[in-house]
């Protein structure tokens, strides 16, 4: 990775970091346009099937610190995770025969 | 916009066979185009868009958006392959770790955000940009790739039986016209950013040199 590439990973993940701390403080609780709209249509609620780790990002007992580690955790997850993606899926072919 | 499970009823395999359909030509994309110094883009992108999904902002009518991200992608790319790859990171994650979208329900919102998302800004922005330069387009090619893919969360939804079709397409249309303006800022403020201080990383600097880019983006644009 080029110094330019760690600056911008870097740079990143300082904004990511800056959104999951500020984020459970500011975020509006109100429903989004999909649950409101449900709301409008008269849907009922479903209880989820399937029990995740960090339920709406939330960690239990642990309030708003839990909602920013969540954050974070979640980031470094996906970070990792489209890291290693892209690093399977880059170009394949040597340089010479892309030309 | 996440669909949870049950939303979808016995519709949701549909999208799922749409996903990796759609996913197959990411795959193709990125064997062709994804050179060394875009993968750090493409993870810092992904992570991006997992975050700023978590900042909710209100809008009128006691409802909130977010950020989908799709447009961004697309554009910063120039190609809706690339938006599909990043938005299924990112929704298998949130699915799998948060319970925000349901695991069903994945293949219908890859397909709404990522293919949905990201094809109409792409093809919007490509369409507009030569009419009313680089940025606005980019803005309405957002405002358009949040709204109409809304709308077809409605008429999934209608398909599904979970909403009629008037209430979903009025419902979600005007709540996500308003979420579609805070997509447009900030793909507009990101844009901006890149083309600042990584101009080399936009595939609108680099689609002039070399047939490769463009290559792609025709292949796509004929589908």
């Amino acid at each position: 990775m080029s110094t330019n590439d760690k600056y911008l990973v870097i740079a990143g993940v300082i904004i990511c970091l800056l959104i999951a701390v500020m984020s459970p403080f500011i975020a509006s609780p109100d429903p989004d346009g999909l649950e409101k709209s449900a709301e409008d249509a008269g849907v009922p609620e479903v209880e989820a099937s399937y029990e995740s780790p960090f339920p709406d990002y939330t960690i239990e007992g642990l309030d708003k610190i839990g909602e920013i580690s969540a954050l974070v955790i979640g980031i470094i997850i996906t970070l990792i995770i489209a890291y290693i993606v892209a690093i399977a899926l880059r170009r394949r072919n040597p340089p010479e025969a892309s030309k | 916009m996440h669909i949870p499970d049950g939303f979808l009823s016995w519709t949701w395999p549909i999208y799922y066979v749409i996903m990796f359909v759609a996913l197959y030509f990411s795959l193709r994309w990125a064997r062709k185009n994804l050179d060394e110094k875009l993968i750090p883009l493409i993870a810092v992108l992904s992570a991006g868009i997992f975050a700023i999904m978590s900042m909710n902002m209100p809008i009128p009518f006691g409802t909130s958006g977010h950020m989908l991200g799709g447009a961004l992608v697309a554009i910063v790319f120039l190609a809706p392959e690339a938006a599909v790859l990043v938005l299924f990171i990112v929704l298998l994650v949130q699915a799998l770790f948060f319970g925000d979208g349901g695991i069903t329900a994945l293949g219908a919102n890859v397909v709404n955000m990522g293919l949905i998302g990201g094809a109409v800004a792409y093809f919007s922005f490509r369409g507009l940009e030569k009419f009313t330069g680089k940025y606005p387009a980019a803005a309405i090619a957002a405002w358009l790739s949040l709204f109409i893919a809304a709308e077809v969360v409605a008429v999934e939804m209608w398909l599904a039986g979970t909403f009629p079709l008037d209430v979903g397409l009025a419902s979600m249309g005007i709540y996500h016209a308003f979420i579609g303006v805070i997509e447009a800022i900030l793909t507009v403020v990101v844009l901006i950013a890149l083309d600042k201080l990584r101009p080399d990383l936009l595939a609108w600097n680099r689609k002039t040199s070399g047939g490769q880019k463009l290559e792609g983006s025709e292949e796509v644009a004929a589908k």
